[in-house]
């Protein structure tokens, strides 16, 4: 495994393929695909996961989670920001590296 | 690690939910292999095309099914099989083969690692090769199986091999073991035969009556404490299970070559067809599997009052599929049962079926019987 990218606003979080993950009642389950850990997510950490589709930067997943939970947008991109960084390391989420133009400031 | 709370706690909501959380689905009933104690009709009686699998995998994903297992006949045989795990792959499944492993090659196994599969279950009858080769009928059999097994390891897959005990290789499961932990791999071993599916119950006679078991049952790898499931999962899971014989149509289900929805693959009993109806509507609307769905362990008509009852792993599938009943006793369990019970210290155990007299099997109670059978499984 290589090591972990730093994690930046303008990444692009993505879910890492090899990983099996459902959604059931609100609750998002991923299986960790190296060493089969079956993890649970929170709704805030499932709603990020959900988003993380490798098109979307940390700000616009931020943005959205602001509205989706109504809360300001520096506490979402706080919490986006803490949680990719918590999933890159599990490797459950690769980032992706986009030029500023790709990036929408919103 | 918080793994088994987690899992304990999706079971819990899958089963109280109904969600078809896992699913075994034979791809084929061909298979490459003829083993003696195979329960299946080999020929192909109408597989479910490419395009129909696929249709089906998309809606076991829109269902919440996490957990999928592969498996036949011979997986591989499919020649589309690639293409339909990848598509499972796409659709973030959890994926488990079993399979005999006899078509997986170096580059093969690759990918299978490429595409994401987790685990892999291989059929592995002894750690003699006379005695699997003549289980299989393919002579060979055993050093291919191994030599797959091995490109499987290498890969990272997690192996698991599945040796079904029978009267052809009830010595060697000591040695089935000791290749297991020789080569790093888990291992399961299973004494049910089951009969074959056009009823014939000519595979019967392969199958190890409770006194030649006693050594496997009296090994404590096989013979777990009761509470160990709660311990490992947590309470969650110990709640989910209370009062429901099993998993079968709660969260769990099997589906065959042709499209035909099961509660599980020992109960067969035809809920529905892929090709008529929608999954959704023969998984929740299915009068057969809410039938399934509503038997309690407390309502088991000789089960309940049963003396011997903690001791008993009665399956609902052998019950109907060998003695008659959803509900009803299952002669082979209560066997099994006495035999258990009996290693446990329990005096002259008596199941449910033996009280009323319809057991019609000797209870090996005779402990110098039991002495002499016991030394049978020391190599």
């Amino acid at each position: 495994m290589s090591a972990p990218q730093p994690v930046v606003e303008s990444v692009r979080p993505a879910q890492n393929p090899l990983a099996a993950w459902r959604e059931m009642e609100g609750v998002v389950v991923v299986i960790s695909p190296e060493d089969s850990v079956l993890h649970e997510l929170n709704p805030t950490a499932g709603f990020i996961w959900k988003h993380a589709t490798g098109e979307r930067s940390m700000e616009q997943i931020a943005q959205l989670l602001a509205l989706e939970f109504d809360v300001d947008f520096r506490t979402a991109l706080a919490d986006t920001h803490e949680l990719v960084k918590d999933l890159v390391q599990k490797n459950l989420l690769h980032i992706r590296s986009g030029s500023p133009a790709e990036v929408s400031r919103g | 690690m918080a793994s088994a709370p987690v899992m304990g706690r999706l079971v819990a909501r899958s089963i109280a939910r109904n969600f078809p959380l896992n699913v075994h689905f034979d791809v084929t009933y061909r298979c490459n292999e003829r083993c003696v104690h195979c329960y299946l009709d080999h020929s192909d009686h109408g597989e479910m095309t490419t395009g129909e699998i696929k249709r089906v995998l998309a809606e076991l994903a829109e269902a919440g099914t996490l957990f999928l297992t592969f498996s036949g006949g011979e997986i591989f045989l499919r020649h589309d099989f690639f293409e339909l795990l990848a598509h499972a792959r796409k659709l973030r499944f959890d994926v488990t083969l079993k399979t005999n492993a006899l078509l997986i090659t170096e580059e093969r196994a690759a990918l299978l690692k490429q595409l994401g599969v987790r685990r892999i279950q291989i059929s592995l009858y002894s750690a003699d090769a006379a005695i699997h080769d003549a289980i299989t009928k393919v002579p060979g059999s055993f050093e291919r199986t191994l030599e797959a097994l091995r490109f499987c390891q290498v890969q990272g897959l997690l192996v698991k091999i599945s040796c079904p005990l029978m009267k052809q290789n009830i010595g060697a499961w000591r040695e089935v073991r000791a290749l297991a932990d020789a080569l790093g791999v888990t291992y399961i071993m299973d004494p049910t035969i089951t009969p074959m599916m056009d009823g014939s119950r000519d595979t019967l006679a392969m199958r190890l009556a409770p006194s030649e078991l006693l050594p496997v049952l009296k090994d404590p790898i096989f013979n777990p404490p009761a509470a160990a499931p709660v311990k490992t999962e947590g309470a969650d899971m110990a709640v989910a299970y209370d009062n429901i014989p099993c998993s079968a149509g709660h969260n769990s289900l099997y589906i065959s070559p042709y499209g035909d929805v099961y509660p599980c693959v020992q109960m067969p009993l035809a809920t529905g067809n892929l090709r008529e109806k929608s999954f959704t509507e023969i998984w929740y609307g299915s009068a057969k599997m809410q039938r399934v769905r509503d038997i309690k362990e407390s309502e088991l008509a000789i089960c309940r009052s049963c003396a011997i009852r903690n001791h008993c792993q009665r399956c609902p599938g052998l019950a109907f599929m060998e003695d008659g009943g959803l509900t009803g006793p299952s002669a082979r369990a209560c066997e099994l049962a006495e035999a258990a019970a009996r290693i446990a210290g329990v005096a002259n155990p008596v199941s449910g079926l033996r009280a009323r007299g319809r057991l019609r099997t000797t209870s090996n109670s005779n402990p110098a019987q039991l002495v002499h059978i016991a030394a049978l499984g020391v190599s």
